[in-house]
């Protein structure tokens, strides 16, 4: 799955937006095949572009673009699971002026990564509280034995 | 009427942008049901008309694959479900039509939630792709696409392409809008 040759005369920030597309679309395609290690990888890779890419189109004061790549990074973190990092991105997409149905479909997606996170916290908290018990346990154990 | 035929494998060298190879295997998964090699399709253009159709709307559309993708392409249905195999494909056809037949036509992708936007940011246009093995369906979904590309964050006036891989006959309906200027001149 190799990719064509950019024309040398392109921008630096072309570039970088037609690899984050490339990426995009290789994970996609990735994951039609099933291939789903590569797929998190790809998607991990399109990702801090699409960082890239919107931090230098806010550079280039071209803010609704940035904000629209801001949010296509955040859809890959939040396939990811890093759900933190995603509603990052998508609370400074709504910095730009984008249009009210768009900012209600960020709204909500930053509703449902938090979601996602107050799950992954309340994990990791039980996690912490199994492991902090433990020692007490086997203290325990060691004391009436 | 005039009639193109292009091969469905043009579009990965034409969309350096975008990774295009499985779209092009499930576009000739599509195609192989109904034809053999080239599949025709009738396309309608609404609202523009491509250069090379000299102001005609109207066009139809061959397209041809090789040997090696239509054996690629019978694997595909052991793996995929039929809804992303007609997605797929209507990319691929749209692909091929912007590669072919619009002068900055280069496609590039980017994610908002669980789906895929497509741009044509030379043209600076939003764009819209759908399909259907379903005949009946196909002008109701053209609508809604409208709708959706005209709704774009970026407030670009868009393509809607829409593709009907039917046994019966193949169709592509293809149309340009522009957002409606409001009074105080913005768009």
């Amino acid at each position: 799955m190799g990719r064509p040759k950019v024309k040398p005369s392109e921008s630096a920030l072309d570039k970088m937006l037609g690899e984050a597309s490339w990426l995009l679309s290789h994970a996609e395609a990735l994951a039609d095949y099933g291939r789903k290690e590569e797929v998190l990888g790809e998607l991990q890779r399109a990702a801090k572009c699409e960082e890239q890419v919107a931090c230098w189109l806010d550079a280039a004061k071209r803010e609704k673009e940035a904000g629209v790549h801001r949010v296509s990074a955040a859809s890959c973190y939040e396939q990811l699971g890093e759900y933190a990092r995603a509603v990052t991105l998508l609370r400074a997409a709504l910095s730009a002026p984008l249009p009210d149905d768009y900012q209600r479909g960020v709204e909500q997606q930053i509703t449902r990564c938090l979601a996602q996170a107050h799950k992954e916290l309340r994990r990791a908290s039980s996690r912490t509280r199994c492991k902090s018990v433990e020692p007490d346990l086997s203290g325990q154990a060691a004391a009436t034995s | 009427m005039r009639t193109f035929e292009w091969a469905i494998e043009d579009i990965v060298a034409a969309h350096p942008n975008l990774y295009l190879e499985h779209c092009a295997v499930m576009a000739v998964a599509l195609m192989s049901q109904q034809s053999a090699s080239p599949c025709e399709f009738a396309v309608e253009c609404e609202g523009f008309s491509p250069p090379a159709l000299n102001g005609e709307t109207t066009f139809r559309l061959q397209v041809s694959w090789s040997e090696q993708t239509a054996l690629k392409a019978q694997r595909v249905w052991q793996t995929e479900q039929p809804k992303s195999i007609v997605e797929r494909a209507s990319v691929a056809l749209t692909a091929l039509l912007f590669a072919k037949l619009i002068s900055d036509g280069q496609m590039r992708v980017t994610r908002e939630g669980d789906h895929a936007d497509y741009w044509l940011p030379q043209a600076r246009c939003a764009l819209e792709v759908s399909g259907t093995e379903n005949p009946r369906v196909l002008r109701r979904r053209h609508r809604e696409k409208i709708a959706q590309v005209l709704s774009n964050p970026l407030g670009w006036n868009g393509y809607v392409v829409v593709s009907c891989f039917s046994a019966r006959k193949g169709v592509i309906l293809w149309s340009y809008h522009e957002q409606e200027v409001k009074e105080n001149g913005s768009s």
